[in-house]
């Protein structure tokens, strides 16, 4: 009876080891569960845990012109940084930033009492309020640099160069498009921390260091484009214009030498504009009907299918008739019996509808868009818009008429300038752009060139240097004369084109002038196109924009030390309108006596120093200035 | 001398190796788990002392256990009174005894002394059944007393394991499933009544719950709710254990542990330092040593020459299998925490010597077996 008992008890106390087998069994089951399957995850997270990384910011690359001189750069600017385990006070803390930083103590008090290691409070603050703080000698409080970018030349060619955000990330123009090469890569500070945020004893740091973004030298020359800005502004406030715009381009290689619009922006500074000021980059952006700098290519294409020479004649009775439409001369009257090169001069309608109509509709669609029409040019910014042709099918003789002197094709001003350089440089169509070379931002080395881009050849040699002189001869003759430059061999077509309003028809009143000229005609250095948007007053290219683009090529001309031409097409002139040039004569030697009894009514004198004798004169002798000029004279005494 | 080279023969040698293992275990995720103390070492003196205690024990006559069990019952019952006249709060419990140069936990005896108590009331009742649930109430009496006064500490894991001890014990020694059920039905009847104590009267309930312990289960049930609060522990426990995967972070690795983010890690939450270094594989192995453990506890109990033997067995193997259980389980989100060690391997003195003297009792169970049979 015992016994058996005792047997009882035995299989009663393997019960238990059957619960323990359960109980065990669920506890590996389980541990299975989370080492196994949720493992991965979970070890992410311990990583997250553990790993602190400091961020070490790569310096942005810089910008720069073609000869070097900053576009655009980086300065450091303080941001505040609270530690808040190391802040003891957290309401008295938050009070005295909000105040200083002029931010609710709320949204402060919360961010300094967040569980993390280090947080940013404000960033990129005025020098005068991290100073301020600085002196609270907070604790768990710091200042610290973070770089901002920069441009010391303000707003000069801000549509080209763009803007970054807080991050320093590029938002818009070179900033954005070249950002992977800018932006460089951050480096770190990685540090094991324990469960209160202390770095870990006995734990290595690893430090990678930052990589900087490389330096881009850009195509454009500040000196140029500071030419284009002046003048742009002038142009606002003297015309009271909507917009205006102007690029210069080397027509050699594409290379854009300067680029602005109108309004402008200071890009450290962008968020206070209007979103369609920073964001439309005129020059590459805006499309309108081009009005006459477009005869240009018609002319082009005229000449290299040998449909017409220059010497032709041609009768303009101030129409012409097409599929029973009259079409007017913008010259009421007529032209009358012309040369096709005075054809060109006059900018004269009808002759342009012939040229069109002898190359037939296929033809000149074809030089169109050879001449890169109708697609974008590739320049290496962004908003790019390609324009608007007709549809070759819908081309009636009406359209092809229009299309022959610009109206009817809608185009940007970049097209234009890729288009008439690759006319006037001997036929070749380049590529525009704007990046030049990029560097490496520590020792400077040259890392990448970027080469003229040939796109394909659209005239020949010879029709293009028929297509110089015929422009240089609009200048010095024709409508363009306003862009006169004696010695320079200046180059040239007007445009005025009706604007096109929003429902379809046109504007009344309201044109886009245009002006694009080149110099000097025998080698020509730089294409330089200005539009003006709605001038108030008068409304003709070559009265508003011709004489801006003279302005331009000058100032270019005489910088870049391009040597005067003595042979040119003499101006013509026209008494009333125009002034003619005359030479300065050698005064030096003269007595006041001997300039009394010479009378140079030419010119006014003005006259500095004591003594008899002239010993200086500006301008030098053989200078030749407008008639009516002032010549100083230096007077002192004879040696 | 009771004490013969044929009694060490018969010494369970399985159990040595088994503690051995331990001890490396032990060893190693202290080590780890507090790189820059001696607490690793501390452990190892109180592995030496552990084992003078258990050749003590074992030199001890089975009788002599048996004999004194009432009176250490009652030292035990004392001592545990004592706690709250002299001991002051360690951790919000009233449990420890500071005795300068270690603190000593007399629950923690008292779970052994219990079991002998209970061990010895049995074997007197012979095989003798309890016929009505009126007559299980002197084993309720032993167990009564202490569990409340442990559970006024307060120290609910420690109180559970003293639940654990007798339903095990109760199991071996064949109390009626009937009588089981009507346990069961008082128990869910409390729960009932503090659910609605806690719903009318907070106060109340909260003199009687701890908000600690209410929070302990709270994020038992959903740690995510309160992550960087009480469900803490759990999560940085959790992603200790996960990330150690199949083959571990490999000894000293890891870093939930050293870098405090699992707290206690060199004390209860061991176990997620060694799961988080040695893997599935390594904490598996743990588990496995400590179920070899069980199996030679039972071996020993189906192997006693008495009833003693088997019921004191039984007591071990319900004390070590909750503890372990609930141990682990609260490292792994199986359990709500307590602040109950891990067997052999967490830190500290009072526990481990406790365990010593456990397995020196059965042990000296085990050595006395069969030769009587063949006397």
């Amino acid at each position: 009876m015992r016994l058996v008992s005792q047997v009882m008890v035995r299989r009663r106390i393997l019960t238990s080891l059957f619960v323990g087998i359960l109980i065990f069994t669920s506890l590996i089951a389980r541990l299975g569960y989370i080492q196994l399957i949720k493992g991965n995850w979970l070890a992410l997270k311990a990583e997250d845990l553990l790993n602190r990384e400091i961020p070490v910011e790569a310096r942005r690359g810089k910008i720069l012109d073609r000869n070097g001189q900053v576009l655009a750069m980086n300065i450091s600017s303080p941001t505040v940084i609270a530690i808040p385990v190391q802040i003891k006070d957290p309401s008295m803390t938050a009070k005295e930033l909000a105040n200083i930083l002029n931010q609710s103590e709320q949204k402060i008090y919360k961010l300094i009492t967040k569980k993390v290691l280090m947080v940013k409070i404000a960033r990129k603050i005025s020098e005068e309020k991290a100073n301020q703080i600085q002196a609270l000698r907070l604790p768990g409080i710091a200042i610290t640099e973070e770089s901002k970018r920069y441009y010391p030349e303000k707003d000069l060619a801000s549509h080209v160069l763009g803007f970054v955000g807080i991050d320093n990330q590029g938002l818009a123009g070179v900033e954005v498009v070249y950002e992977k090469l800018l932006k460089g890569r951050n480096g770190s500070i990685t540090f094991f921390a324990d469960a209160s945020g202390r770095k870990m004893p006995n734990q290595e740091e690893t430090y990678k260091p930052p990589k900087d973004g490389y330096t881009l030298v850009l195509t454009l020359d500040k000196q140029i484009q500071s030419f284009l800005e002046r003048e742009l502004d002038q142009a606002m406030l003297k015309y009271d214009a909507e917009n205006a715009l102007a690029i210069a381009m080397d027509p050699k290689t594409g290379e854009i030498l300067g680029m602005a619009s109108r309004p402008n922006y200071d890009p450290e500074h962008f968020a206070d504009y209007p979103s369609e000021v920073y964001n439309r980059n005129l020059p590459i952006w805006m499309a309108y009907e081009p009005g006459s700098t477009f005869k240009i290519i018609t002319l082009a294409a005229a000449l290299d299918e040998d449909v017409i020479s220059l010497s032709d004649n041609f009768y303009d009775p101030g129409y012409i008739e097409v599929a029973g439409q009259k079409i007017k001369c913008w010259k009421r009257e007529g032209h009358g019996s012309e040369s096709f090169l005075e054809v060109v001069e006059n900018s004269c309608n009808p002759g342009f509808v012939v040229m069109g109509q002898k190359l037939g509709k296929e033809k000149l669609f074809q030089y169109i868009k050879a001449f890169g029409f109708g697609e974008k040019t590739g320049i290496d910014l962004r908003g790019e818009q390609k324009g608007i042709l007709f549809d070759l099918d819908n081309v009636g003789p009406v359209e092809l008429a229009t299309t022959s002197f610009g109206q009817g094709v809608s185009v940007t001003p970049i097209q234009q300038v890729v288009a008439v350089s690759a006319a006037i440089n001997g036929g070749i169509l380049y590529t525009p752009h704007i990046l030049k070379e990029v560097r490496d931002p520590v020792t400077n080395e040259v890392l990448t060139v970027i080469k003229p881009e040939a796109k394909r050849r659209v005239i020949s040699q010879e029709t293009s240097r028929e297509v110089r002189l015929a422009l240089e001869s609009v200048v010095a003759k024709g409508t363009g004369r306003n862009a006169f430059i004696d010695g320079y061999r200046v180059a040239g077509k007007t445009g005025t084109a009706q604007k096109i309003g929003p429902t379809g028809g046109y504007l009344k009143n309201n044109y886009i002038v245009s002006f694009i000229g080149l110099a000097p005609a025998d080698d020509p250095q730089i294409v330089v196109y200005v539009a003006v948007d709605n001038p108030k007053g008068i409304q003709f290219g070559g009265v508003v924009a011709a004489p801006i683009v003279k302005n331009i090529l000058e100032s270019t001309l005489q910088y870049l030390e391009v040597a005067p031409r003595k042979e040119q097409i003499t101006k013509e002139y026209r008494y009333g309108l125009d002034i003619p040039y005359v030479e300065v004569p050698n005064l030096i030697g003269y007595s006041k006596q001997q300039l009394r009894q010479n009378l140079y009514i030419n010119f006014n004198l003005e006259i500095d120093g004591d003594g008899d004798i002239v010993v200086q004169q500006i301008p030098k002798p053989g200078t030749r200035v407008e008639k009516g000029s002032t010549i100083r004279l230096y007077f002192g005494d004879k040696e | 001398m009771v004490f013969s080279k044929r009694l060490i023969k018969y010494i369970d040698y399985w159990i040595i190796l088994i503690i051995i293992g331990l001890a490396m275990f032990s060893y190693f995720g202290i080590s780890s788990a507090k790189p820059d103390s001696s607490y690793a070492l501390k452990q190892l003196i109180w592995y030496g002392l552990g084992l003078i205690v258990l050749l003590v024990i074992l030199y001890v006559d089975n009788d002599l256990i048996r004999h004194y069990a009432y009176f250490a019952y009652v030292v035990g019952i004392v001592l545990l009174l004592g706690l709250f006249l002299f001991a002051g709060k360690t951790k919000g419990i009233t449990g420890w005894y500071n005795l300068g140069f270690f603190k000593f936990q007399p629950a923690e005896l008292m779970k052994i002394f219990t079991i002998i108590t209970v061990a010895k009331y049995l074997d007197k009742r012979q095989e003798k059944r309890f016929e009505s649930f009126i007559e299980l109430f002197p084993l309720f009496l032993i167990f009564g007393v202490p569990l409340l006064l442990i559970l006024i500490q307060p120290d609910l894991g420690t109180a559970l394991v003293f639940v654990s001890i007798m339903l095990s014990m109760m199991l071996v020694y064949g109390v009626k499933g009937k009588h089981f059920a009507i346990l069961g039905g008082i128990a869910g009847l409390g729960l009932l009544g503090l659910t609605l104590l806690y719903k009318f009267n907070q106060e109340l309930f909260s003199k009687l719950v701890p908000p600690h312990q209410l929070n302990r289960l709270v994020s038992f049930i959903d740690p995510s709710k309160d992550p960087l609060g009480s469900g803490y522990q759990v999560i940085q426990s959790l992603i200790a254990v996960g990330s150690g995967q199949l083959y571990g972070v490999g000894l000293y690795q890891g870093q939930q542990g050293k870098n405090n983010w699992v707290p206690e890690a060199h004390t209860d939450f061991i176990f997620s330092v060694i799961a988080e270094e040695h893997g599935f594989i390594g904490a598996s192995i743990l588990i496995l040593l400590f179920f070899l453990l069980i199996y030679r506890i039972v071996h020993i109990g189906i192997n006693s020459q008495d009833r003693f033997g088997t019921y004191v067995a039984a007591g071990m193997v319900g004390m070590f299998v909750f503890t372990i259980f609930e141990n682990v389980g609260m490292t792994i989100g199986l359990m709500p925490i307590t602040g109950i060690p891990l067997p052999f391997v967490s830190y500290g003195g009072s526990s481990l010597l406790t365990n010593f003297i456990s397995i020196g009792i059965i042990l000296n169970i085990g050595m006395r077996r069969k030769p009587l049979m063949f006397e």
